[in-house]
């Protein structure tokens, strides 16, 4: 089973750079402070639907991790074995014995926007920490917005969020495949 | 004793009946991955503060692969281990400094009465309620800080240590005692790495132990270089006046390790008291006079500078007769203090005494950076024993 990968084949060179450089453009990554655990979402979009893969690393420890994703998402996968992982609704429970790095997978349809917020216990020291909220918005077949908000004094606050998808650097990348491309066309 | 009584009452009614592993379900002697990870989904799902059970169960999951631990300690004495470690009393200084190395301090809750006298190697303990010593414990002081773990000596003192023991037991059998000399430079490291995987600390041991090994080989491959007919002959003196060691004890050993032929080798008892003549007559190379205690209660931490040791190297060198000593004649007498020689840090001490005893094969060795290494990276002092303390002299 193979989580957080959703390339997609395609014949044409240049669709699949597009894809390519999106998914780089789209995945974020946050570091939490302390240096435990950083996390990052990746996000892309399948068939119409928008499917979004969320990693947590640098678990030390036996860990818990709950999460509740909003209305219109649903989840798909994880890392873990199904044992170790209680669904109930809204309501996602991840346990971790060895601690580690956790990747679960969610999905929405077009429309869905919503905040997917959690806490993580450390089973260990009997720690009980927020993680910051994930603020999950897309428009029509394009990203306009993944980004996660700092939590007050959480010692796992997000430093760092991203803004839209595309940036200067992914502009000039378009532009210049564009170019080659017509060129070769010609 | 009606006191102990009722607090002994109270230990029987309070404490929890021990029945193995916890979450341990299938009482298989092993918490397994689906045993913590169940029991992790049960206290997510109802939302409920970790209990001190299933942080145990995670604690021993995480550091000792989810099964008992079993440790043989320096007593020989095998102990399994259900439970990790929560309340901690050390009786003496090197055990509590080893701790202090490997960051397992919070651990404790009581301390040798030793420890409040030493207020500025000690500052954080000054507080924590003292238990007596070895020798003259206070049981009931003892049973008050609700230890669930006792660590002592291992092999000094065998006769207050097991009186110690009978009387936990008799108070609370589940009290559990575990024997060490983290003083003793050739099973040092075993019981550091002991004591270590008890108190699930294995990182900092490695830390420390990179710090440490690499001293210890330096002398030893040096010293190992030298032809036994070659190596200095070596006075040693306890605290007291011509109270010398022999083989079987630790000071022997020290001396043996850093290159010197002990003088009073043939010794049968381990820590003989010498006759003033022998000294004249096996005309040793090197004294060193040790600082600390007894007759020379003077230098260590507390002082604040070295000078505190000038009269008791003054007076070595105007005993009766010694004017003759090749080692009062080249100037090789040294005064060292006990907090560097026999504890934890006898690292630092053995350094001295290589260093002194061959000055040409160590002269690349500087003892005092690595006591101020240690005092700032495993002691976590802010202490410069070059200006403070009187630790050597000259």
């Amino acid at each position: 089973m193979v989580f957080c990968s959703n390339t997609r084949s395609s014949t044409v060179i240049i669709i699949t750079s597009v894809v390519i450089f999106t998914l780089f453009l789209t995945s974020i990554s946050v570091i939490a402070e302390n240096s435990e655990p950083t996390q990052t979402i990746k996000a892309s979009n399948l068939s119409g639907s928008w499917q979004y893969c969320i990693t947590i690393q640098s678990l030390s420890g036996p860990s818990g991790i709950k999460e509740i994703i909003p209305p219109g998402f649903s989840y798909e996968t994880s890392n873990l074995p199904d044992s170790q992982v209680k669904q109930s609704g809204e309501l996602i429970l991840l346990a971790l014995p060895k601690g580690g790095n956790l990747s679960f997978n969610i999905s929405s349809d077009q429309s869905a926007i919503g905040t997917v917020s959690g806490s993580y216990t450390n089973y260990l020291t009997s720690d009980q920490k927020p993680l910051a909220d994930i603020h999950l918005a897309h428009g029509s077949g394009t990203l306009e917005n993944i980004s996660r908000t700092s939590q007050g004094e959480s010692k796992y606050a997000v430093k760092k969020s991203s803004g839209p998808g595309f940036s200067i650097c992914g502009a000039a990348f378009l532009i210049s495949v564009l170019l080659l491309t017509r060129r070769r066309i010609q | 004793m009606n006191r102990l009584i009722i607090l002994l009452l109270a230990f029987v009614l309070c404490s929890p009946v021990m029945a193995g592993l916890p979450y341990d379900t299938n009482s298989d002697n092993t918490i397994s991955s689906d045993e913590l990870g169940s029991a992790i989904l049960k206290n997510l799902e109802t939302n409920d503060p970790v209990s001190s059970d299933l942080s145990d169960a995670a604690w021993i999951y995480w550091h000792w692969n989810g099964t008992p631990l079993t440790v043989t300690d320096t007593a020989n004495q095998t102990i399994i281990l259900e439970k990790p470690v929560h309340r901690l009393v050390a009786f003496d200084g090197s055990t509590l400094e080893t701790l202090r190395s490997l960051n397992a301090t919070d651990l404790i809750v009581g301390v040798s009465k030793n420890t409040h006298d030493e207020r500025e190697f000690f500052p954080e303990f000054q507080q924590t309620p003292s238990i007596g010593t070895v020798w003259s414990p206070d049981m009931e002081a003892l049973i008050e800080t609700r230890p669930d773990t006792v660590f002592i000596y291992g092999s000094i003192s065998r006769d207050s240590v097991q009186a110690i023991e009978e009387q936990l037991k008799t108070l609370d059998p589940s009290i559990r005692v575990l024997h060490f000399d983290l003083f003793r430079p050739e099973i040092y490291p075993d019981e550091v790495i002991k004591v270590a995987k008890i108190l699930g600390k294995e990182g900092e041991a490695q830390a420390f132990m990179d710090f440490y090994e690499p001293v210890m080989s330096t002398i030893g491959e040096r010293i190992a270089s030298i032809p036994l007919n070659e190596r200095k002959t070596v006075y040693f003196e306890s605290w007291n006046a011509y109270k010398s060691a022999a083989p079987g004890s630790g000071y022997h050993e020290k001396v043996e390790f850093a290159g010197g032929k002990n003088i009073f080798a043939d010794a049968t008892n381990p820590y003989p008291v010498v006759d003033p003549e022998a000294i004249l007559r096996l005309k040793p190379e090197i004294v060193i006079k040790q600082v600390g205690a007894g007759e020379s209660n003077v230098g260590g931490y507390n002082d604040p500078n070295a000078k505190q040791l000038v009269p008791v190297y003054e007076s070595l060198l105007n005993r009766t007769g010694w004017n003759t000593l090749p080692a009062i004649q080249n100037g090789n007498v040294h005064v060292i203090h006990s907090d560097i020689l026999g504890s934890a840090s006898h690292f630092i001490g053995l350094e001295y005494l290589a260093k002194w005893f061959y000055p040409d094969k160590f002269s690349d060795i500087d003892p005092i950076r690595t006591h101020i290494e240690y005092l700032t990276r495993f002691q976590h002092l802010q202490y410069d024993p070059e200006t403070r303390g009187g630790f050597v002299y000259p």
